[in-house]
């Protein structure tokens, strides 16, 4: 089974904004605003996590349920994927 | 003679107008051009000066305005190596030609400064910035704030500084629409008696010269941002607004941050840090005064 490993794209920008964060990329010219969970998830988005990795990690962060919170991230990487803020994913294989 | 070629007129004048940075001539028939210049209010010192370097160095656009036989006007908008546009404005010439001079300051200062869809005032050396789309208010808000003693930044264009994020005044008269002559006539008695100008196929429009005392002494740092929405019949509150979702406000209302990338983002993320932010529903101008007038300071 392939797992994929996301990345955040190196060609967006962050800025902090209260306890949210906006993100930015050339490519479409458009901001995006991360709420502050959301915006917890994309400063782990260094590549070397898999989804369910993610996933773990918040739901112990947030004294949240793994299943419910496995579905948000995958949500949320849907949307960052389809608007091109994540980096093309390397496989763990 | 053909029917588009010009006609010469017996008295032809030329106005020069300044809006910051740019500076502009008009020249065409007199007539024209002396209502031209009842249009524009005269702009505070400091801010002309600004813009004599550039025009020095590269020139000033020129908006040379021609009559037809029919009556309909044509403006050629020339400058920085040509013919930039060429404008039939029929026979709703000045406010047509106005917004037309106004439309090229936002290009051209678009380049340098972060330019947002709002009206600004100040009061104690803050700024208080009122992004919003037609319709929205905030253009008869800016008039009735002005009114009240605050400064006048701009009832339709902000113009902040990316370096030192302050706001500078876009000197053009206040331009409203009918419904906003009967709330703003104790203040502005001349809305009441003054002939409409049309533009845009007929919609008719009243201006506000204000005063050239009126207007921002300096560049100021901004204190709030209020997003203003009339609301017929509404109770008038100020409520405190996220700044996430005031940053995706000025984005929508900003005319040159995309221009400005990733630095023009960073730039208003910058600027929230430090402000506080409302949304601003309004049913009665005179409660919307009073509430902006005891807004706490930043």
């Amino acid at each position: 089974m392939i797992t994929p490993l996301p990345a955040a794209a190196t060609t967006v920008s962050s800025y902090p904004l209260d306890d949210e964060l906006v993100l930015y990329t050339q490519t479409d010219g458009q901001a995006y605003i991360l709420n502050h969970t959301a915006a917890r998830v994309w400063h782990l988005l260094d590549g070397t996590r898999t989804e369910t990795a993610l996933a773990e990690e918040i739901a112990t962060t947030y004294g949240e349920s793994y299943d419910d919170v496995l579905g948000d991230v995958r949500e949320l990487l849907g949307h960052l994927r389809a608007v091109g803020l994540l980096a093309a994913e390397p496989d763990a294989g | 003679m053909p029917a588009d070629r010009p006609v010469s007129s017996r008295s032809t004048a030329s106005l020069d107008l300044a809006i910051l940075e740019l500076q502009a001539r008009v020249i065409g028939p007199a007539d024209i051009v002396a209502g031209l210049r009842e249009l524009f209010p005269v702009p505070p010192a400091w801010t002309v000066e600004r813009g004599v370097a550039i025009a020095e160095e590269e020139g000033v656009p020129v908006f040379a305005v021609t009559r037809r036989p029919d009556g309909s006007t044509q403006v050629q908008v020339e400058g920085h190596g040509g013919t930039r546009a060429t404008i039939e404005v029929g026979m709703e010439l000045l406010a047509t030609l106005e917004w037309a001079i106004a439309s090229v300051a936002v290009e051209v200062l678009g380049e340098g400064y972060l330019l947002l869809h709002a009206g600004v005032v100040a009061r104690d050396g803050r700024a208080i910035i009122m992004p919003g789309g037609s319709g929205s208010g905030k253009s008869t808000l800016t008039a009735a704030l002005a009114a009240a003693g605050f400064l006048l930044g701009s009832d339709e264009v902000a113009v902040l500084d990316p370096v030192t994020l302050e706001v500078l005044p876009f000197v053009r008269s206040i331009c409203v629409k009918d419904g906003s002559r009967g709330p703003l006539a104790p203040a502005y008695p001349a809305l009441l008696t003054d002939a409409p100008h049309h533009r845009f196929g007929g919609e008719e429009v009243w201006y506000i010269r204000p005063p050239s005392d009126a207007w921002l002494p300096a560049p100021v740092p901004v204190g709030a941002v209020v997003v203003p929405r009339y609301v017929v019949g509404a109770a008038t509150r100020l409520e405190p607004l996220a700044r996430s979702a005031t940053l995706q406000v000025l984005l929508q209302q900003s005319f040159s941050v995309p221009k400005h990338g990733a630095f023009g983002i960073g730039t208003l993320t910058d600027l929230l840090q430090d402000v506080a932010c409302y949304r601003l529903t309004f049913g009665s101008l005179d409660d919307a005064v009073q509430l902006l007038t005891n807004l706490p300071p930043a």
